[in-house]
């Protein structure tokens, strides 16, 4: 599997690691509760997931892909603000 | 025997001959030729035994597709099991052998089981060796494993070094045939980054294997031709010997160069093979097509070969695989072979097309409508039985027979990624489907054009649609034959008639599998074995799914194959693993002291992927525990040094770095003050215990953290996590500074002593000035930058300093010169680990993932902060406050040698050692030299109530029982003074 | 003066170095020089890139690049982050004073080994190092790439066109390194 890191182009996927469902960015605003810290989405199917660029830019992004076949639909980093 | 080389003609270069052995026999070759081919020149038709009924076998194909001459090539730790000679080329000095008898190839005394078939079909272990059961794994199983299989493994560690590589290309061309060839050099001459990767030594495909011409010239000339012209090109790069093994997601192909193995003696530094990934924008598949047989009778002797097969050993190797043929088609392929096999001067027996038509003459004898029914001789073959339309049979004198039962397309590569063949009853072959891996397309015999001009001409369509090209180059002229086919898989009442040869699967099998109701092709294949050896049924699959389809009267179609999965052909676990083995399976990483260390007995440990020292040993010691023992005592008593560069280092800065580091750590470090450090503890967001350490801070803006050695790069993760994820509006930048300084713990009553030596006269470093737990940045011998933290991990009074690691080196032994004075000696990791277990430091053992702050003792610490902080709601829960949880205590043997464990249970003294009675668990012991005694951290119920009281530790494992006493954890100095002495 | 003196060491000073010369391919440690890392402040990356741009006369290169004037050489290396390197010590107070407020600073200038590679086998050898595509026009002078080679972090710029790679690598792995781009290099050339 290939990942486009925005920053860093087209990489390999051993420069990454995966933290599964996005949704975890949304952390509640009164801390974690319950359903933040145990219950994940993890379809068999399109997802989008958290992905550490740890051998590279050390962005967070956001992958959307199909979990069953590998394609990537689009990856975004999780701080837009940052360029 | 008699030499089968033909005197002209072929590809191999007669000026080079080579002396090879087999068996023990020496053998002449050709520069050019396969190891198969060389035998066969020499007359050598008996190559191996077969996997189950040890029968003899020769070769039967010219390819990768090879499932019975599979040969040991090499000898000792060198030698390489189960290679195709069929692959293997000839060097001088090349040894082979051959595999799976007992005694000699042609005497092999297991050939006993061929005589015992009835009791050895399919599942025959399922069955027959029922009773007694525990005979099953001491008896049965070892016999049948002795008895059956392939070549041996040498049993010693492989010597061959393997190289991993990526390259990247436009266009990546799997089968250097007709169609990759032509699709090569359109997009070659079109300027594309192009990759030709074919798994023969000689490019060209079936084109070194027929007699046809291209253009004006022989189809192999033209191949030639064509690389010579590819090989001029900068922006093409050919992979001869390279098995393009697996389709990938992303555009990443696995390849395998065979880099050296066709090499006499290779230089030292060419690895045995290359690992390729190749990642490719587009790929086109001319994998080519692979011939299947025909099941009769004893089609499986030594002599009877794919039809296609023997034209290559003709034209290609100039070898005669026999003087008198019979050549057995259901296609009109097969009729090539007659008329080649004539035209090298062998004698045609008999043409047999099992498809009815009129009798034309041809110069030899034709039978159609027929078959062969069976063969006969001992060795090979020396007779065949043809059976004519009307049933009548008669016996011919042959020893090679050509067989073709079509061809199969090798669309495997395209399959790897879930998609699925169809099933083409024009050509009776499964062709590539819809779905193809993306970038992917399929041209030539692959996709079931069979013939050269269609190949060339699909050749160049797939690269100039992949490359979105206008135009492509001019095709030539070439052969365009009819391959018309009517399927005819079996020859009507054949018992013992192979159809999988490698694992030894007949039509029998087949016919059992389906009566005891292994219908579904993965059934029948798991039932069967058939397509589960190392040539993964490349010859095989397609005949059995077509006779199991018979046999439930369902069609080819409905009945579908079995799923194809890389590898191609077979991988060497050694090529996955690379350089990356022994001492290199992962980088080391070595602190700026190492080699100190090392010149001052340091031994060393692996840490994550450190190497750190355990301890030091001097002369006269007689094991670990004297040098540890020594450590601790002169830390204690004088001063000691440790290496603790390890530690991970996080420089976090900016104007909300405190409010940052209240929101990751349990505890509070905006109110930290400048100049000053503070012990954290960083949770999970489920409440449980991450990773602890220090945080120091150096400006209001900045502030440098410590991580355990473990927890360096998950922290950093997490960190960055925090600081991109969840508070991107916090003003806060973080940077791993690990690898920048090299840091000493000086520990002990004469550490401040030691330290006044080295740092400049103008930082003042006394009690008043520099108080436990203050930091700061200072310069030592004479203005070297350097970080001054007092902290202290082994209870003493202590201090950790930092240097740029370019310094580390001598900052280590400069120390260890200016504390001579006060007895100084260096200390490892081990007695690092005496000391804080009688400090009564929690660490890793302890940081388990499972405790909490408050089963550490230190639920204190979060428990009056305001605000939110990762981990804080859910540490909160019933679950984790619950008054029973097993709480980190102090346990004391009560007989002081009794050696503790860690991993030992409490119980009550008098309960039975169960998981009912089960009070908690010991996690680190150490035998303090201080107290004279064992002493162990541990976890256990109601500990801080039943302080004072005997329990016992229970080792099931270990086998000890031994009562003790449950007591603070705080072994040592329990209120600190030492430390801030 | 001080009664002890601390040395500066190299992690090859103990292993005769690591320098390679060959046919096509030449590979070496090259000479230290102090390396910072420059990290926007929140909101702050405009004003960090005009200060910079005033006192050095350098534009702050964008993502996957690098550029070099006057002696300074900037590298990106992540959003809002770079790493600068100059010879001495002067450029580390200098840099300091220029960003303050608008940038957290770090000296790195131990935390990597910075490695050279050149000639025209150089990209055969990166091949069997780094899963990056190092083709001219995939990467051309100018590129620079954080990435990981052979299991270790690494960032890569090309510098030249012979080509000339400059490669930071973490101190504590590289000997390793080093020893992987030797064998990467003797495998190169037994190919011949």
């Amino acid at each position: 599997m290939r990942i486009t890191c925005p920053c860093c182009g087209l990489r390999m996927v051993e420069e990454f690691v995966i933290m599964g469902d996005a949704d975890l960015v949304n952390r509640p605003e009164t801390g974690a509760d319950y359903e933040y810290t145990y219950l994940r989405t993890n379809p068999a199917g399109r997802h989008r997931e958290l992905w550490y660029h740890e051998q590279g830019c050390r962005s967070w992004l956001v992958v959307e892909r199909d979990t069953t076949t590998h394609e990537i639909f689009s990856t975004e980093l999780v701080n837009k603000g940052a360029s | 025997m008699t030499s089968s080389r033909l005197t002209a003609g072929g590809l191999i270069d007669r000026a080079r001959p080579l002396n090879f052995t087999f068996d023990g026999n020496s053998y002449d070759g050709f520069a050019g030729d396969t190891l198969a081919s060389a035998l066969l020149a020499n007359g050598v038709r008996m190559m191996g035994r077969s996997f189950k009924y040890h029968r003899p076998r020769g070769v039967i194909s010219a390819g990768a597709e090879e499932p019975n001459a599979l040969m040991t090539i090499g000898t000792g730790a060198d030698a390489d099991p189960n290679t195709r000679a069929t692959v293997q080329e000839v060097y001088a000095g090349l040894t082979a052998s051959s595999q799976n008898h007992v005694g000699s190839l042609k005497h092999d005394l297991m050939a006993v089981n061929d005589m015992l078939n009835r009791f050895l079909g399919a599942g025959f272990y399922y069955k027959t060796f029922m009773w007694p059961a525990k005979f099953w794994e001491a008896v049965y199983e070892p016999i049948i494993r002795r008895a059956a299989g392939l070549g041996a493994l040498s049993g010693e560690a492989d010597p061959a070094e393997y190289e991993h590589g990526v390259r990247h290309c436009d266009l990546l061309v799997i089968g250097a045939g007709p169609a990759g060839l032509m699709a090569a050099l359109t997009a070659g001459r079109a300027g594309a980054r192009v990759v030709l990767a074919d798994e023969d030594f000689t490019m060209g495909g079936r084109l070194n294997g027929e007699s046809d011409q291209v253009g004006d010239m022989p189809g192999s000339a033209w191949a030639r031709q064509a690389v010579a012209e590819l090989a001029a090109m900068a922006n093409v790069t050919l992979l001869p010997r390279t098995t393009v093994f697996g389709a990938y997601d992303g555009g990443v192909y696995g390849a395998l160069e065979r880099v050296s193995e066709h090499i006499a003696k290779p230089k030292d530094a060419l690895p045995r093979q290359c690992m390729w990934k190749i990642v490719a924008r587009r790929a086109v598949l001319a994998a080519g097509a692979i011939e299947r047989s025909i099941a009769f009778d004893n089609n499986d002797r030594p002599g009877v070969m794919l039809a296609g097969s023997v034209r290559t050993y003709l034209n290609r190797y100039a070898v005669a695989p026999g003087h008198r043929a019979v050549v057995f088609t259901n296609n009109d392929d097969g009729w090539r072979t007659a008329r080649d096999l004539r035209a090298a001067g062998a004698d045609v027996v008999a043409m047999v097309d099992s498809r009815p038509g009129p009798l034309k003459d041809h110069g030899f004898r034709v039978i159609r409508g027929g078959a062969v029914a069976d063969t006969v001789g001992r060795h090979g073959v020396d007779h065949a039985t043809l059976r004519h339309h009307s049933g009548t049979e008669d016996s011919v004198v042959a020893d090679l027979i050509a067989v073709s039962g079509g061809w199969s397309p090798a669309v495997h590569l395209t399959c790897h990624q879930g998609a699925k063949p169809l099933w083409r009853d024009d050509i009776a072959a499964f062709v590539p489907g819809p779905n193809l891996p993306p970038g992917m397309s399929v041209a030539g015999a692959a996709n079931g054009d069979y013939s050269t001009a269609a190949c060339l001409k699909a050749g160049a369509e797939a690269a100039i649609a992949a490359l979105d090209l206008t135009t492509g180059p001019e095709i030539p002229h070439a052969e365009d034959g009819p391959t018309e086919i009517t399927p005819f898989w079996k020859v009507e009442g054949c018992k013992r008639a192979w159809v999988d040869q490698q694992n030894d699967v007949t039509v029998k099998d087949i016919t059992l599998a389906h009566q005891e109701g292994f219908k579904s092709v993965e059934h029948m294949k798991r039932y069967t074995t058939l397509g589960m050896a190392t040539d993964q049924g490349k010859t095989a699959n397609v005949p059995a799914i077509a006779l199991m389809a018979a046999l439930t009267g369902r069609s080819i179609e409905e009945t579908g194959t079995t799923v194809f999965r890389p590898p191609y052909t077979p991988v060497p676990i050694g090529a996955f693993g690379g350089r990356h083995r022994g001492k290199h399976f992962h980088p080391t990483r070595l602190t700026p002291s190492h080699d100190w260390a090392a010149a001052h007995g340091g031994d060393f440990i692996e840490s994550g992927l450190w190497l750190r020292t355990q301890w030091f040993r001097k002369s006269g010691e007689k094991g670990w525990r004297d040098s540890v023992d020594r450590e601790v005592i002169t830390t204690r008593s004088k001063v000691g040094i440790c290496d603790v560069t390890t530690l991970g280092k996080i420089d976090v800065q900016g104007t909300d770095a405190g409010a940052f580091l209240d929101r990751v750590y349990q505890n509070a470090f905006s109110t930290l003050k400048v100049g000053r450090c503070r012990y954290g503890l960083m949770l999970r967001d489920d409440g449980i215990v991450m990773d602890d350490g220090t945080c120091a801070r150096f400006a209001d803006d900045h502030y440098v953290m410590t991580t355990t050695t473990a927890q360096a790069g998950p922290a950093m993760r997490h960190l960055e996590f925090c600081r991109q994820c969840l508070w991107p509006d916090l003003d806060v930048q973080l940077i791993s500074t690990t690898e920048q300084w090299a840091q000493y713990a000086v520990a002990g009553p004469h550490s401040r002593d030691l330290l006044r030596k080295l740092v400049d006269k103008d930082h003042d470093i006394s009690n008043e000035a520099y108080p436990y737990m203050a930091c700061g940045e200072v310069t030592v011998c004479g203005d070297v930058p350097a970080r001054l933290f007092r902290l202290s991990f082994s209870g003493e009074l202590a201090y950790e300093i930092a240097v740029p690691c370019r310094y580390g080196h001598d900052l280590f032994d400069v120390l260890m010169k200016a504390g001579a004075e006060f007895g100084v000696e260096p200390y490892g990791l081990e007695a690092l680990g005496v000391m804080r277990v009688e400090k009564g430091h929690a660490a890793g053992n302890e940081l388990d993932g499972r405790t909490t702050a408050g089963d550490l003792g230190m639920g204190r610490l979060g428990s009056k902060k305001q605000g939110d902080y990762i981990g804080k709601t859910m540490a909160g829960r019933e679950g984790l406050l619950a008054a029973d949880r097993a709480v980190m205590m102090g346990f004391r043997p009560k007989d002081p040698n009794a050696q503790l464990t860690a991993g030992a249970h409490f119980i009550d003294q008098t309960a039975e050692p169960r998981m009912s009675n089960d009070l908690g668990w010991m996690s680190s012991v150490a035998w303090s030299p201080e107290l004279q005694s064992y002493i162990g951290l541990g976890f256990i119920k109601n500990g801080e109530v039943r302080m004072g009281e005997t329990v016992r530790a229970w080792d099931g494992v270990r086998g000890t029982d031994i009562e003790v006493e449950i007591t603070s954890p705080h072994f040592i100095d329990p209120e600190g003074e030492r430390l801030r002495g | 003066m001080a009664d002890f003196e601390l040395k500066p060491r190299s992690v090859f000073d103990a292993i005769g170095g690591c320098r390679v010369a060959a046919e096509g391919v030449t590979f070496d440690e090259a000479a230290p020089r102090t390396l910072l890392s420059l990290a926007a402040r929140k909101g702050q990356a405009d004003a960090l890139r005009s200060a910079v741009a005033k006192a050095f006369d350098l534009d702050l290169p964008d993502a996957g690049q690098m550029v070099m004037a006057k002696g300074i050489t900037a590298l990106w290396s992540g959003p809002d982050q770079w790493f600068l390197s100059a010879e001495g010590d002067a450029h580390l107070a200098k840099t300091a004073k220029v960003v303050a407020d608008m940038a957290s600073v770090t000296d790195q200038s131990d935390g990597y080994t910075a490695l050279t590679l050149a000639g025209p086998r150089a990209p055969d050898v990166l091949m069997r190092m780094s899963s990056l595509d190092f083709n001219e026009e995939a990467f051309p002078a100018g590129s620079v790439a954080r990435t990981s080679m052979q299991q270790i972090s690494a960032m890569i710029a090309r510098t030249g066109d012979g080509p000339d790679y400059l490669i930071n690598t973490p101190r504590s792995t590289a000997r390793d390194f080093a020893h992987d781009i030797k064998v990467a290099i003797t495998a190169v050339l037994a190919r011949g």
